[in-house]
């Protein structure tokens, strides 16, 4: 298939998913966006960095960020806490942290407390997950017995505890 | 057939003592706070069979002694199923003070040794169960994370990181010739520092307050079915976007599209399962879309925002509706390290964010809480109508409405089914600057602009602003329109980019058109132009919004009968 067509294709694919991505009804956040972008692997080591950008959805006093490690990864650097003030509405402060992969999936910890005009603080926590999530899935179904098929149904069967 | 005087008097005799005591029964299960009817019935036999073992509360108690029956072999197996429970709070939850609290209306199974089902049945609203089960045998008593009929449940509480494996706790025991009591617990895992074992509580925990949602709307209507719900909850569900199948969900959601709440469990991050007013605020979705309508376009959104119309209704709709499941309006969202932070936390009854309008989630769930509660729940307004009225309201003009569902809609229906209430309904929107109108919009503030369906076009709107890409489901991220057909036939509506841009239609979920994709949005080509053609009868009304892709765009919009009827099949 030529170039140009595929390139056609995929800006009408990205069009229509630009107006459908919202399908889902998520609970009450704190007002702030947290986007990031991940680069290239750096190196053999699984090595990358990651920029986080915080965006103030209202006018806030302060925003409070922080980064730390969640699950199978080491960070390398940018894990401080930092604290900005007075960001108008649409406003984005960055934070560019380095992070290793320690297997072929893990997850970074995001975690951001804003405080609006009228004082009043909210969090946000996100997580930012790297590497491959198909391997992840292989290795997770293949080894926990307390899953039990019992006809068409699976069932987790959890110990209960006995009381008097 | 006729009966002697005597014969006669007996059995009126028997009438009137069966009707006192279901009289007696459902004023006591009034005074205990049980509110529906089945549930009623079914808590009083269970306590009935269970009398002698809940007085004594062990498992010496009398009931004990009661020998197998001799013909059949079986012994009744009962007891009282709990899991362990803590309170969200402004610091967190509260793992100092875990209470243990009954798992009710959950699918309660008696399996034999190869799990094979020897008998079923629900437990009751206080957590009890009684199953019939074959003397001197090893069984387990297997309850599940599930609500409904033991055959076909309303509700399954599954692992979405386990191809949907649905939670169940489980308990064995081997039966004697003589009945039994088995009472038992879902531990939280929580060890005072993290949750170092199996978290059995949590499906508990998620399914409890789905079960407090049913039974608000059962109040209202003791006949409702709900429509199966999946509820997806794993210890792996983290907010990161990505495969659900791992775990990464995003955040707690409802998605329409697969009918199915996502609820996240990632301990020290953020874990919902405790959470109670997020899980009754997910399952309001789920009542909008699958018991009345619901037009939102749903997305991020929070406190002081100032939303798409749909959303913001949906949004303040499903806090409110929260406050009422849980008799609390304290809505709480604990998360980070060790859960010990309120992410979130407001007072439904309060909008302390200063922006008032139908643009805004606070006002719209100051309004939906005012009209529902009462003295016993802080009043601070006139009104108390419960949930009945709201209920017929979504139910009924507001589900089928021609307009965008809003908190316009919403009002509109709910004062025409309720005129005696006009005013002050009128007067507590006027507070939160919600002024009235009609089921479209405000009398202050004209949000529709009208499309004629002679071909004459509509540059932009009238209001003369052009369309902005803002966050998607941000107020004035598109513009709104409607249709009035003066005589029966096919119509063909077509927008196009005068400026930048690409376009797209949205229609509200009453029309099911061809090319139409989820939520009503038509957005078939990426030139800009956009076009869908609907049959309309003599003084139908047909809306739509436009939203854009592109920097500033300013478009037309134009509406021809069709030459060809073809269009509309």
């Amino acid at each position: 298939m030529p170039k140009k067509v595929m390139l056609i294709l995929l800006m009408g694919l990205l069009a229509v998913c630009d107006f459908s991505i919202m399908a889902a009804h998520a609970k009450p956040a704190a007002p702030v966006t947290i986007s990031y972008s991940s680069s290239d692997l750096l190196n053999g080591d699984k090595q990358l960095t990651t920029v986080i950008k915080f965006t103030a959805e209202e006018d806030l006093l302060q925003l409070v960020v922080s980064a730390s490690p969640y699950r199978n990864i080491d960070l390398l650097s940018g894990g401080e806490e930092l604290k900005f003030v007075n960001l108008k509405r649409g406003e984005s402060r960055e934070v560019t942290v380095r992070v290793q992969l320690q297997a072929n999936r893990g997850y970074l910890a995001v975690f951001s407390s804003t405080t609006d005009l009228s004082g009043l603080e909210r969090n946000k926590s996100i997580a930012i997950g790297y590497g491959e999530s198909a391997r992840l899935r292989q290795l997770k179904s293949s080894n926990d017995d307390s899953v039990k098929e019992l006809g068409e149904e699976r069932l987790i069967l959890m110990p209960g505890d006995e009381r008097k | 057939m006729f009966f002697s005087v005597l014969e006669r008097g007996l059995i009126c005799l028997l009438l009137l003592t069966l009707v006192a005591c279901d009289e007696e029964q459902l004023r006591q299960c009034k005074e205990d706070g049980i509110r529906d009817v089945d549930e009623c019935l079914a808590r009083d036999l269970d306590v009935e069979s269970n009398a002698a073992s809940d007085e004594n509360g062990d498992a010496e108690s009398p009931v004990d002694e009661v020998p197998a029956d001799e013909v059949s072999g079986t012994v009744t197996l009962s007891g009282h199923v709990t899991y362990t429970s803590y309170l969200p709070t402004s610091a967190g939850l509260d793992y100092r003070s875990p209470t243990e609290k009954p798992i009710r209306g959950a699918v309660v199974e008696l399996w034999d040794e190869n799990g094979r089902v020897l008998d079923s049945g629900r437990t009751s609203s206080a957590g009890d169960y009684s199953l019939s089960a074959p003397s001197q045998t090893r069984v387990s008593v297997v309850v599940k994370a599930a609500l409904g009929a033991p055959d076909s449940p309303d509700t399954k509480i599954v692992d979405n990181t386990e191809q949907g494996a649905l939670y169940a706790l489980t308990k064995e025991i081997v039966t004697e010739r003589r009945h039994l009591s088995l009472n038992f617990n879902a531990n939280s895992g929580w060890d005072g520092e993290s949750y170092s074992r199996t978290r059995a509580a949590a499906p508990f925990a998620i399914l409890d307050t789905i079960y407090q949602a049913q039974q608000l709307v059962k109040e209202v209507d003791a006949s409702v079915a709900f429509p199966l719900l999946l509820v997806n909850w794993s210890k792996e569900n983290n907010p990161a976007p990505g495969d659900v199948s791992v775990g990464d969900i995003s955040s707690s959601y409802y998605s329409a599209q697969k009918v199915q709440l996502f609820i996240l469990g990632a301990e020290n991050l953020d874990t919902d399962e405790y959470d109670s007013h997020v899980i009754a605020h997910e399952w309001g979705h789920y009542f909008l879309d699958q018991f009345s309508r619901s037009d939102s376009l749903g997305g991020s959104h929070g406190a002081g925002d100032k939303l798409d119309l749909t959303v913001a209704f949906s949004e303040g709709f499903s806090n409110a509706f929260s406050a009422m499941v849980m008799a609390d309006s304290h809505y709480i969202d604990t998360s980070s390290r060790q859960q010990s932070r309120m992410a979130v936390g407001f007072d439904v009854d309060e909008n302390y964010t200063g922006l008032n309008g139908f643009y805004s989630e606070d006002s719209v769930q100051e309004v939906i809480y005012d009209l529902y509660d009462s003295d016993l729940l802080d009043d601070d307004d006139e009104l108390s109508l419960g949930f009945a009225p709201i209920y017929d309201a979504l139910l009924g003009g507001h589900k089928n409405t021609r307009a965008f569902t809003t908190v316009f809609s919403f009002l509109h229906y709910l004062k025409l089914e309720n005129p005696q209430y006009n005013e002050a309904i009128s007067n507590l929107a006027r507070a939160e600057y919600i002024h009235s109108g009609d089921e479209y919009e405000g009398a202050d503030w004209r949000l529709y602009t009208n499309v004629s369906l002679d071909g004459l076009p509509v540059i932009d709107d009238s209001l003369g602003d052009n369309l902005e890409v803002r966050r998607g489901n941000a107020f004035g991220a598109r513009e709104l329109f409607k249709s009035e057909a003066a005589r029966a036939n096919c119509y063909t509506f077509t927008v196009n980019p005068v400026l930048g841009g690409n376009l797209a239609f949205n229609l509200p979920r009453l029309w099911s058109l061809p090319f139409m994709q989820y939520a009503g949005t038509i957005n078939n080509t990426s030139s800009g132009q956009e076009s869908f053609s609907v049959y309309l009868e003599e003084g139908e009304v047909i809306s739509f919004a436009v939203a854009t892709s592109g920097d500033d765009t300013v478009f037309s919009i134009n509406a021809t009968a069709s030459d060809s009827p073809l269009m509309c099949e």
